[in-house]
Formats: C-alpha cells, sequence, structure tokens
C-alpha cells in the first residue's frame, strides 16, 4: 500500500515538475489527476508545528493553546487562517475548513499555477475566490499550496489584491488561468 | 475611483495579526536552524501574507484616514516594532514591507 501511494506521489510530482519546467502542457485529465490527488492529501499529519503568538490563549480540544504547544499542521493553520485571523465565516469548524480547501481544490474556477518559491522548491498553488467563505478579514481569494519536496499541502489562507509576494517567487507559470499572466 | 472601505474591525484584527507575527519572528528567529522545512515555509508565506496585509490594507486604512486616533497610534508602535525588527528580518531573508518605517 505505502509502495503504491509512493508511486502515485512520484507520478503526480513528475507531471508538475514536467508542467513546471518544461514546454509540455498537461492534458486536462493530467491536470484532473493532480488536482483530484491535491484534494485528498491534506497537511502533513506526521508533522508538529509550534502554535505561535497568533493562536496563544484560544481554546482547543479542551485545552488553552499556550504560544510553545506544538501541533498538526492542519490544526495549525486552521487557528491561525480560521479562528485568529478570521478569514473563513465565524463558526467555520475544523472539517469545514479542511472540505473547504477540497472542494476549492476541485473549484472549476481555480486558477493554477506552478513557482520556485523563494529560489529553493518548486510549489503548486491554487487561487480561487473566496466567495461564500469570505470572512471579517474581507479577503477576494483563497491560496492553497503544495510543496512537491514534502508532497503535502502546506497553507490554505485568503488574500486580497494580487498574488501575495510575487518578488520571492520564480518562474511562475499558470497551468489554468482566468486572468493572470505568468512573470 | 472610489476608496476600499476597509472596516473597523478589519482594522483591529490586521493590527493584532501584525504584532503576534511580530513575536511569532522573536522565537522563529532564536530556533530558525531547528525548524523542519515545511514549518519554515508555512511560516515565511504567513510572513509574506502579513506584509501584503501590511501594505494593501493597513497603509491604506491608514493613508486614507480610515483609522480612529487609537489605531493610528497603534499602527505607528506596530511600524516602529517593525523598524525594530529588521535586522532580524534581513538575518533570515524575510520580505521587507515596502512602507515606510519613519515618515509617519
Amino acid at each position: 500500500m505505502a509502495d503504491i501511494l509512493e508511486e502515485k506521489l512520484f507520478y503526480i510530482n513528475r507531471l508538475i515538475l514536467e508542467a513546471a519546467t518544461t514546454a509540455r502542457q498537461l492534458i486536462r485529465d493530467e491536470l484532473q489527476q493532480i488536482l483530484d490527488y491535491l484534494a485528498q492529501v491534506g497537511f502533513d499529519p506526521d508533522a508538529l508545528e509550534k502554535a505561535g503568538g497568533r493562536i496563544a490563549g484560544l481554546n482547543w480540544q479542551g485545552h488553552t493553546i499556550r504560544a510553545g504547544d506544538r501541533l498538526p499542521p492542519a490544526e495549525v493553520h486552521y487557528l491561525r487562517h480560521v479562528v485568529a485571523q478570521e478569514e473563513w465565516p465565524q463558526g467555520t469548524t475544523f472539517e469545514e475548513y479542511l472540505a473547504s480547501i477540497s472542494q476549492a481544490i476541485r473549484s472549476p474556477l481555480a486558477e493554477i499555477f506552478t513557482s520556485h518559491f523563494r529560489d529553493r522548491e518548486w510549489q503548486l498553488g491554487i487561487i480561487v475566490p473566496s466567495g461564500e467563505l469570505r470572512g471579517i478579514a474581507d479577503h477576494d481569494w483563497i491560496l492553497i499550496e503544495y510543496r512537491l519536496s514534502i508532497g503535502r499541502l502546506i497553507t490554505a489562507y485568503q488574500f486580497s489584491g494580487e498574488l501575495p509576494r510575487q518578488d520571492v517567487r520564480r518562474h511562475i507559470r499558470w497551468l489554468r488561468s482566468q486572468h493572470r499572466q505568468s512573470v | 475611483m472610489a476608496a476600499e472601505i476597509i472596516s473597523a474591525d478589519r482594522i483591529e484584527l490586521e493590527l493584532k495579526l501584525g504584532n503576534a507575527m511580530l513575536e511569532e519572528l522573536s522565537d522563529n528567529f532564536e530556533r530558525w536552524r531547528e525548524m523542519l522545512e515545511g514549518e519554515q515555509v508555512s511560516w515565511l508565506l504567513d510572513w509574506d501574507q502579513f506584509i501584503h496585509i501590511l501594505e494593501h490594507t493597513l497603509n491604506k486604512a491608514y493613508v486614507s484616514n480610515q483609522m480612529t486616533p487609537a489605531h493610528k497610534t497603534r499602527y505607528k508602535e506596530l511600524l516602529s516594532k517593525i523598524k525594530d525588527a529588521t535586522p532580524t528580518i534581513q538575518k533570515l531573508n524575510l520580505t521587507e514591507p515596502n512602507v515606510s518605517l519613519t515618515t509617519l
């Protein structure tokens, strides 16, 4: 079973790398395979991240979070971007946040790009209108990013305007876009 | 074109975010080399999001006079903290804000 998963990860990463680094354009089925994979792969369940100041003091699963606590990335992102920063509507649950990410990845409105982030590793990003998922922070777009070297999602947050800090990304290539252009 | 209206709730939210990010910056600087790749990159993306918000929400609210006097004071304090943290920001090669930290 682990071998099958590794093969799938290798195949998906190879497709993304080809799209990012060669002139080959993915066919619709290949792009859909990437999106289907990303929609179910989620954040790294084995990693832990430090909670930090943004979510210190929040109540979570019967405990008050301290800045030094270590939590799985999915929970850290939920608590930061949904609860503390109110990017999603108030009352959005952890399960609803994860479901909204999967739905966003599969949305026909999703714009998809690859980029080399901070000259380190390749990432695939997906941008979707926030729509009904807009919270008090009032952002227009949801950004989800997948990092090839980890084989997992590494963020899902909201923003407004242009893609934040394009200057720290190199070789941006849009695989599907309504109106954005490669830089 | 009419200026975007930025609510007081949103300004409050983003000021709190800014202060929390600077606390995290200080803490992460101490343990940067111990952090795994995923945690580092995730935080770098959050830092970029914060800088984007600083430039496009907080600074916009300030220059278009949409902040209360109390918010203006806290915004200036936030900029002052960022200025003080500039050596750390540069050591970690983080994105620096494209807003004046000195002339407000």
